[in-house]
């Protein structure tokens, strides 16, 4: 483990300890890393991560015992709130920072949502709901921590990757659908992934297909998984 | 350099090594070298060309239906566009274990 892994614990740990991993799903790079306890690959190697983790809270009212406050939850580890313009909250560390985002469904505005119940802010962002929607359960350092599946992992990044109007940041996403696809081998994920992909509209379709067609190996592995056998 | 930027470079170092060997393994699966086209008396007939260490050798194919030609011309058009991306890590690999000896 790194240091930055250990900063990652330190917050799972205190989520955790809040009752409220099972509330929030991580996304972003630092899946790449819970990956690894799923596919327990020796091929798997989780792409480079960046500075900032974060959490998807996929229902807008989450059901939480009791009122939390992530605010204190997060300044108590040394973390500092840090407001946008427009009311987002994020959280700092000279290593690392934390957000915290919804999936922006249909006409929903882009305005920063306040979520009493966590005592946040939150933003909303597109093509999230495609990893709200398919979720699993991770147990990683202890932590049973909710993520997205990594078949739903890989096509959002591949949906996202077609659109980003930064090159470095598109690579990136490709990168990690790459490095989950290529050991994407169990029967009932594969079975997902195919779903999954029937079921985005024609133009996420397309951003997939387009994405992966940037990478002769990732083209090539796509392929084959969708196959119809 | 930090402890913690240490620790990423060296771990995209292991994804892009590992990266590596699963491109070149896959290089395999394409023809070697590039289609020759000859004609002899009013017969197109085509050779796979490549370089075998100072040689360079022709594989006969023979005479090729157009769909079998192009078919060929794309998996020699995407070995190519793989050794393109195979270069790329490579480049990034020196790059990452230049700066980690600093």
């Amino acid at each position: 483990m790194n240091d930055l892994e250990d900063e990652l614990s330190s917050i799972l740990d205190a989520l955790g300890r809040n009752g409220l991993l099972k509330h929030l799903v991580l996304i972003g790079s630092w899946v790449m890393v819970v990956y690894e306890a799923y596919f327990r690959d020796s091929n798997y190697s989780p792409s480079i991560r960046t500075t900032d983790v974060d959490f998807l809270i996929p229902k807008r009212h989450p059901r939480i015992d009791g009122k939390k406050d992530v605010s204190r939850i997060l300044e108590a580890l040394g973390f500092s709130e840090v407001f946008s313009s427009d009311g987002w909250c994020t959280y700092h560390k000279p290593e690392l920072h934390v957000e915290f985002l919804l999936p922006r469904i249909g006409p929903q505005s882009d305005d920063v949502v306040s979520i009493p119940s966590l005592g946040l802010n939150a933003r909303p962002l597109r093509h999230l709901s495609l990893l709200a929607d398919n979720i699993i359960a991770i147990n990683f350092q202890g932590f049973d921590i909710t993520v997205p599946h990594p078949a739903a992992y890989a096509l959002q990044k591949l949906i996202i990757s077609a659109r980003r109007k930064i090159s470095e940041k598109a690579q990136k996403d490709i990168d990690q659908a790459e490095a989950v696809l290529t050991v994407l081998k169990k029967r009932s994920d594969i079975e997902l992934l195919r779903t999954l992909f029937e079921q985005l509209t024609k133009k996420q379709r397309k951003a997939v297909l387009d994405s992966a067609k940037k990478r002769v190996f990732l083209d090539d592995v796509l392929k084959k998984l969708l196959e119809n056998e | 350099m930090s402890k913690v930027v240490k620790g990423v470079l060296e771990e995209e170092l292991q994804r892009l090594l590992a990266l590596k060997d699963r491109y070149q393994e896959k290089m395999k699966d394409y023809p070697p070298g590039y289609l020759l086209k000859r004609e002899m008396r009013g017969r197109i007939y085509y050779y796979l060309s490549y370089r075998e260490g100072a040689k360079i050798k022709q594989q006969y194919l023979g005479h090729l239906e157009t769909d079998k030609v192009k078919s060929y011309k794309d998996l020699i058009k995407r070995k190519g566009e793989l050794q393109k991306q195979l270069s790329e890590v490579k480049k990034n690999i020196v790059y990452l274990e230049r700066l980690l000896k600093k």
